[in-house]
């Protein structure tokens, strides 16, 4: 059973990640790199093989119902290895760093490229592709070493204020730290690395009456903790909550409508994701940036150069943002995709470029994203408002028709009537109806942006890696003309 | 509790930092980790008593700890892959308050730094005033090893095996008619799963988890098309025998043929209004997930999810026994013990063997998903009818490095006594809608939702048009007090529904058994 080896004074092991006090949580460059180099040691040189080893460690404490439910430490690892050979692709992972898994992974990657059809052609156009590394850093010393117990002494402010109005707390607190390491040795052995660093804290919470019969929220992500103001969030959430109570039901139509920006996110995040160049160029119809078709060259175009949105807005994901980040393993530039409300940049992949022949960089589809504001505060927006509705977060949303993006969702967690530039009711949740096409390019006023932090976060160790599905986003407060509210909803 | 430090020392079979693991699954050769030959070995208890020693030597009133080692192959014709993954989490509580802590290796000096970090995180509640939390007891507390009963694990079988079977289905819809687009694809899980907590329980079992997409997409010569997947490939907790084991081509053929006759109906907008409506099995699964299976989770119903994915509306202090949410020919009933379903299990996440029970009688919601802290949440109501207050084995996490959760259950709607089938259902309406596969919204208390595309016209029994744009608006009570008639027990068929949940977002799948039910009087408009 105890199979030794002559290979095990070599080892690295994954007890770099095991003790707090003599050892970091997460890997260093140098450990990544000596696993890096330990399993290429199990590949013959052909084909192309990306290594990508990521290392996390969270903690997170969770509250409800003004009680604590769970404080966390957790940590992981994960090595995965992706093969290309004679165009044919392959893919294996493991969180177990010792000599065995590390052959058995890179082993069974190598032989299932022999399976997966993949595509020729691709590799061949991979062959002048380029990559500059990125060298991702965004990281804080304060979220990696944040004192537990402040967070914890904040959460019991928070629950004693909501408890001595006789409304309920619930939230999360977390702080996260992540490293990766990705190595690339491609068909023509040429080698390239990227290492990155990322911190993360994020705050959320819900002050809740407890006969539900109001609710309000506030959160805020951010790679150094130190920024995050836990009593400011807990303060916005408890006072949503107090303006929410007792909604009056007011008729459903298109009201001028200010979204702050977790509405606003939820709604670029659609337009963002539709930002597909293969799609239109090739053809496709129902995509919102379809352009055309020129009969004089018999290609389709995309509405790259065309003005979409309105002219304010400038929408861009920079990976070296604090504010955006990315996660370390995925490499990618700065891209704009929406300039002064032009499409100046849509998403694109190696597939792509091969089926158009346009450019050689790729643009890897991305979640995370930021669209400037001004100097505007939404107190100034709701003054300037005549009558309106001022909305706090927008979910459920679901895209109806991918060629308009029109949508459906609901309102969540505080909405209000606006008259003569002051909040006078709070009023009832709505289902609402609408294309964020035809909202943002609605425009009246734009606010400050501020972090959103997103519900998207998810960890499936199996599946996606550790939180390749997390999405930052930094929108403004956005006041909009004519947003269509359907029916209203019972849910609060 | 009792302390089993004792026991540790006399039974040092496995030095501190030694590094233990199942027997690598990705390779025949094994050299630096010293290989159990499976999640039974005796060594691995080791790692679990003496992580929850640890935890109640550190000062922890109970403990329990869990190693997880999983592993999945998504096979596919561009990029096939596998993965595994291995953890161990320890749980404590102090003072009333829970800590967790979890990483990858598996060795007797992490059992012992995760059980004394599970307790520094508990501790870390000290801040507040310490409170009773109650653990309803185990039932039987068992001791012992399971295995899922599968015919063909897809972890023995060579992947060309796999590959053979599913790749050749491709070219097969490809070749059919007005097909343009196919995706064929195999899931396998396999979980094994070793609990034990400091009242000297200890168990382990073998799960699986299989699923297959085969999805074809359908273009008729004006454009028009209509999407259709093969439902019996389900995420079930079978092997590969969910694959054998059915007539996979006629069973393609058939939603083929189906899909073509759909394709060929006109398309026409819906008049706005109430209609008779006719859901088939698959909606109604995935009806009963999202608005009885999301609200009759009990910490979801106490508000615990107030910050993520929302409350629920049945309240259960004042609804359990007393609320009709639905026409007595409503039944559900939750059960984790099914062999077959997606989420069965011999012992759930905190080692309790699951039972099956009511969560909704003749229209009545009479129970909850409860793990062993939420049983006692309800304890006045479940002594008060007869019932005792125990966990019904509904605690899950996706593996040991995540806190277990309470998550949907398997859930089973009863069938009627009748022959019902979808056809002769939809036989009997005049005019109404029949809906197949529609996607869903609903809202963060499970009570208002919609449904959207997929909806059918019928007209004397028989799909006269489709409609991409129709939507039903309803309200959940509404709905299922809407009920005229359901399916019997041949249309009953087994749905594996995902739902997510907590901060950190867990996801989980269960087996929803489900019949086809005809509607009266539900709204329908057009959402464009």
């Amino acid at each position: 059973m105890n199979i030794s080896s002559p290979l095990d004074d070599n080892i690295v092991d994954n007890r770099q990640l095991a003790d707090d006090k003599t050892a970091p949580r997460i890997f260093s460059k140098s450990v990544a790199l000596e696993v890096a180099e330990l399993a290429t040691k199990f590949t013959d040189d052909s084909g192309y093989i990306k290594i990508t080893i990521s290392s996390w460690w969270g903690g997170g404490q969770r509250w409800s119902r003004n009680m604590t439910l769970m404080s966390s430490d957790q940590r992981d690892v994960t090595v995965k290895i992706q093969r290309r050979k004679n165009g044919g692709r392959g893919e294996a992972q493991t969180n177990q760093i010792d000599q065995a898994s590390l052959k058995g992974v890179v082993g069974i990657a190598d032989y299932y490229a022999t399976m997966g059809e993949g595509n020729r052609a691709l590799d061949r156009m991979m062959e002048q592709a380029t990559w500059t590394p990125l060298g991702l850093n965004v990281w804080s010393d304060k979220t990696f070493n944040a004192n537990i117990l402040n967070s914890a002494a904040a959460i019991k402010r928070t629950i004693e204020k909501a408890a001595g109005d006789t409304l309920q707390s619930a939230g999360y607190i977390g702080t996260t730290g992540s490293t990766a390491l990705v190595f690339i040795r491609d068909e023509w052995g040429r080698v390239s690395t990227e290492w990155g660093e990322v911190t993360e804290a994020t705050c959320s919470m819900t002050v809740r009456h407890p006969k539900g019969l109001g609710s309000g929220w506030a959160a805020r992500t951010y790679f150094d903790i130190s920024k995050i103001n836990i009593d400011a969030i807990a303060t916005r959430a408890y006072e949503k909550c107090k303006l929410s109570l007792d909604p009056i039901r007011i008729e459903p139509g298109r009201y001028t409508t200010i979204l702050e920006p977790p509405a606003v996110g939820e709604l670029f995040k659609v337009v963002v994701a539709s930002l597909r160049r293969r799609m239109p160029e090739s053809g496709r119809k129902e995509t919102p940036i379809f352009g055309g078709h020129d009969r004089s060259i018999g290609r389709f175009y995309s509405k790259l150069g065309w003005k979409i949105l309105d002219e304010r807005v400038n929408l861009y994901h920079d990976p070296k943002d604090p504010l955006v980040g990315t996660h370390p393993s995925v490499m990618v530039n700065r891209v704009d995709l929406i300039t002064n409300g032009v499409l100046t940049a849509a998403f694109n992949d190696y597939t792509h470029e091969l089926i158009e022949m346009y450019e050689l960089n790729p643009n890897i589809q991305r979640s995370s994203f930021r669209v400037d504001g001004t100097g505007m505060t939404t107190e100034e927006i709701i003054k300037s408002t005549k009558r309106g509705i001022l909305v706090s977060k927008l979910t459920q949303l679901q895209v109806i028709d991918q060629t308009s993006l029109l949508s459906t969702g609901l309102t969540r967690d505080g909405v209000w009537l606006i008259e003569n530039g002051a909040i006078v009711k709070s009023i009832s949740n709505f289902r609402w109806v609408e294309s964020p096409l035809f909202v943002f390019n609605n425009i009246d006023q734009i606010g400050i942006e501020e972090p959103i932090s997103s519900h998207s976060w998810s960890r499936d160790p199996l599946e996606y890696g550790f939180h390749l599905a997390q999405t930052n986003i930094v929108v403004p407060t956005i006041k909009v003309r004519d947003f269509n509210f359907s029916s209203l909803i019972d849910a609060i | 509790m009792s302390n089993r430090r004792s026991f540790i020392i006399g039974s040092s079979a496995v030095s501190a930092g030694t590094i233990l693991g199942i027997a690598n699954p990705l390779s025949a050769i094994n050299y630096g980790r010293t290989e159990v030959e499976n999640i039974r070995d005796s060594r691995l208890k080791e790692l679990i008593i003496q992580s929850i020693d640890s935890a109640i030597s550190a000062g922890a009133s109970y403990a329990d700890a869990r190693l997880s080692h999983s592993q999945a192959l998504f096979a596919s014709d561009y990029s096939p892959k596998r993965t595994e993954h291995m953890s161990f989490g320890v749980r404590a509580i102090v003072n009333g308050f829970w800590g967790f802590a979890s990483s990858p290796l598996w060795n007797l000096d992490e059992a012992e730094r995760l059980g004394i970090a599970a307790v520094e995180q508990a501790k870390i509640n000290g801040a507040f005033k310490s409170r009773e939390l109650e653990l309803a007891s185990v039932v039987n507390p068992e001791s012992g090893d399971w295995i899922m009963p599968v015919k063909d694990d897809p972890f023995k079988m060579a992947y060309e095996e796999i590959s053979d079977y599913l790749n050749p289905l491709l070219e097969f819809i490809m070749r059919m008619e007005k097909v343009n687009h196919v995706i064929v694809q195999g899931q396998f899980h396999c979980t094994e799963k070793a609990f034990g907590n400091s009242s000297g329980q200890f168990n382990t079992q073998k799960l699986y988890n299989s699923s297959g997409i085969v999805f074809m997409n359908l273009v008729n010569r004006n454009g028009s098309s209509f999407s259709n997947s093969l439902d019996t490939l389900s995420p079930a907790g079978m092997g590969f025998e969910l694959f054998r084991d059915q007539p996979l081509r006629e069973n393609i053929q058939k939603i083929h043929e189906e899909t073509i006759s759909i394709l060929e109906l006109p398309e026409a907008p819906i008049d706005v209004g109430r209609y008779e409506t006719l859901i088939n099995n698959k909606t109604v699964a995935d009806l009963i997930s999202k608005t009885i299976g999301r609200p009759t989770e009990i910490d979801t119903a106490f508000g615990h999810e107030a910050n993520a994915g929302g409350t629920g509306f049945i309240d259960p202090v004042t609804m359990l026994g007393n609320f009709k949410i639905g026409s007595s020919l409503l039944n559900i009933t939750g059960d984790r013990s099914r062999v077959g379903s997606v989420g069965c299990v011999k012992w759930d996440d905190e080692g309790v063997e699951p039972i099956k029970f009511d969560i909704v009688k003749d229209g009545i919601v009479v129970g909850m998903q409860c793990n062993r802290e939420g049983a006692g949440w309800i304890g006045d109501y479940l002594k008060r009818t007869g019932q005792s207050v125990r966990s019904v084995g509904c605690a899950y996490a996706p593996n040991a490095m995540d806190v277990p959760m309470i998550h949907n259950v398997d859930l089973t709607v009863a069938p009627s006594e009748s022959n019902n089938s979808l056809d002769s259902l939809r036989a009997v309406i005049k005019k109404g809608i029949e809906l197949k596969n529609p996607l869903i919204g609903i809202d963060f208390q499970s009570i208002t939702g919609f449904t959207r595309s997929n909806a059918l016209e019928i007209r004397n029994g028989k799909r006269v048009a489709r409609s991409r744009d129709a939507s039903m608006l309803f309200k959940t009570p509404e709905l299922w007090n809407n009920i005229i008639d359901i399916g019997g027990s041949e249309s009953s068929d087994r749905f594996g529904i995902d739902t997510t949940k907590g901060e950190p977002m867990q996801r989980s799948t269960a087996s929803v058994y489900a019949i086809p039910a005809l509607f009266k009087e539900m709204t329908f408009t057009g959402l464009r």
